[in-house]
């Protein structure tokens, strides 16, 4: 959320709280619509991670607020923020507040967008969330890739469940959502871990690969009844 | 200021962020089916395999490819494949059948089975081994099916279909085209009831055929019915009942309720 109060006669998406780097602070309108777009690239990165309706997200801009603590434009062109934080609400109710150390558009316009170490959250109404952390996120608008390396780690609270890995692919327009690298996954009662993952079908179907053990924990309440007998 | 001006200039961002609904289910679902998982088992079910492990939330099952295995406490079943599913509208997500494709063995308790084919069904705990050459093994000998052998469990009875031939730890064969094998409480075999084209043959050469045979083994004795022929060595002795004697070693022919007479060719030396 915001840190400080909002002007009614502020603009809906201004920054709460925004720091400009006076040495390299962006002043034209190019830089400022740069700006606009890392931030909107950097959200799109974590709300297609942490599970937010996008039709949802364009239809709520009085729920949305960004805060960051700087803003500068680097030698090589790329926009660059510190202490992005971005925070709103889905028609449905969600929540969801997203933070990073930084973000950074690589080169202006390329459709790059980089969070480091990024930070998600979203709560639905029954105040359940999932929870996205990663060393970093980057999303390629040109070819609806996101990809996250560096200790990739996705929670739901509503069923205590972790997946976890160190990098893991996202192809948005087909709605494919893979590993190549080892996967494990963690609830009280189910432990998987493969070397690899690929996910379709919306989530419904996954294929693990390599060498893979899925442990399925007996049920406590009821701890007479084996899955085989 | 920060807007969404860019976004209505360049519809396909747009479209790119209703695709990212998409990961939506994909992080959001693997954890809401995946715990519709869990057993109700006192021990884990531990699902392995080398080559892949598939999960089809639509379908309620897992696959797993390459050197498969399924192992919950001492129960074990290894495949080329298995497939272990679910009832995917249930909520408790439990185990329900494993299916295991080529080169199937399984161990239970003291039994032991292979075969081309296998459906462990948990419900009726029954195991289904499909042939060719099913196999089971137990501490009182192997069986063998050309067709399939049934294990159900719960019922302590073992069916072997088609060429069924079982080889006791004795030395004892028996060979029919249907047979029921029933066990004790410690899985050891305590009656035999062989169908069809049933053949015995003792260590010591004696055979015996006919058209059931019914085998006690507390008794250790069997009783033939219809057509029954007892050879040994150049003797023969055949009529419409037998009963065999294992421990004394004493065959006898009985006159069967019709009248059939008994026959007998006796060689001397």
């Amino acid at each position: 959320m915001a840190d400080s109060p909002v002007s009614e006669n502020r603009p809906r998406f201004a920054p709460r709280v925004t720091q400009i780097d006076s040495s390299e602070a962006p002043r034209s309108r190019s830089v400022r619509a740069q700006r606009n777009r890392l931030m909107l690239g950097a959200s799109l990165v974590v709300i297609g991670i942490g599970a937010l309706g996008w039709t949802n997200f364009l239809s709520e801009e009085k729920t949305i607020e960004i805060s960051l603590q700087t803003v500068s434009k680097t030698k090589s062109a790329a926009i660059e923020m510190t202490g992005a934080r971005y925070a709103g609400t889905t028609q449905t109710g969600k929540q969801y507040v997203i933070t990073a150390d930084r973000a950074v558009e690589t080169e202006a316009g390329s459709g790059e967008i980089a969070l480091f170490v990024a930070d998600g959250v979203v709560t639905d109404t029954a105040n359940q969330q999932t929870r996205l952390n990663a060393k970093q996120a980057t999303y390629l608008s040109n070819t609806s890739m996101l990809s996250l390396s560096g200790d990739v780690v996705i929670y739901q609270t509503a069923h205590d469940m972790t997946l976890m890995t160190q990098y893991a692919e996202a192809d948005i327009e087909n709605g494919l959502f893979e590993s190549p690298r080892q996967v494990t996954i963690q609830s009280p009662r189910m432990e998987l871990v493969a070397d690899s993952m690929t996910s379709r079908d919306q989530g419904l179907y996954y294929l693990f690969g390599g060498q893979s053990k899925l442990t399925l924990k007996p049920r406590q309440a009821d701890s007479k009844t084996p899955i085989i007998r | 200021m920060i807007n969404l001006s860019y976004l209505r200039a360049f519809p396909h961002k747009a479209t790119h962020l209703i695709m990212a609904m998409g990961l939506l289910s994909i992080a959001g679902l693997w954890a809401a089916q995946a715990v519709a998982q869990s057993s109700s088992s006192a021990e884990p079910l531990v699902v392995e395999a080398s080559t892949s492990l598939e999960w089809d939330q639509k379908e309620g099952l897992y696959r797993a490819i390459g050197d498969a295995k399924a192992q919950q406490g001492s129960q074990i079943i290894e495949a080329d494949e298995l497939t272990a599913s679910y009832d995917p509208e249930a909520n408790n997500g439990d185990i329900t059948k494993i299916i295991g494709k080529h080169n199937v063995r399984f161990v239970d308790g003291s039994q032991k089975g292979q075969g081309h084919y296998l459906v462990y069904d948990q419900i009726s705990q029954s195991y289904l081994l499909d042939g060719p050459d099913a196999q089971v093994a137990g501490p009182d000998g192997n069986a063998s099916a050309l067709t399939q052998i049934f294990y159900d469990k719960p019922a302590s009875k073992i069916t072997l279909t088609d060429e069924a031939e079982i080889i006791l730890t004795d030395g004892r064969q028996i060979a029919a085209n249907l047979i029921y094998v029933l066990l004790d409480d410690e899985q050891n075999v305590s009656n035999i009831e062989a169908l069809g084209e049933v053949k015995v043959q003792q260590p010591n050469g004696q055979t015996a055929t006919s058209d059931r045979a019914d085998y006690d083994k507390v008794a250790n004795t069997a009783l033939f019915t219809g057509n029954v022929i007892i050879t040994e060595k150049d003797s023969v002795l055949t009529g419409d009942r037998a009963e065999i004697d294992f421990t004394s070693g004493i065959s006898r022919m009985l006159s069967s309720t019709s009248g059939t007479r008994i026959k007998g060719r006796f060689t001397t030396r």
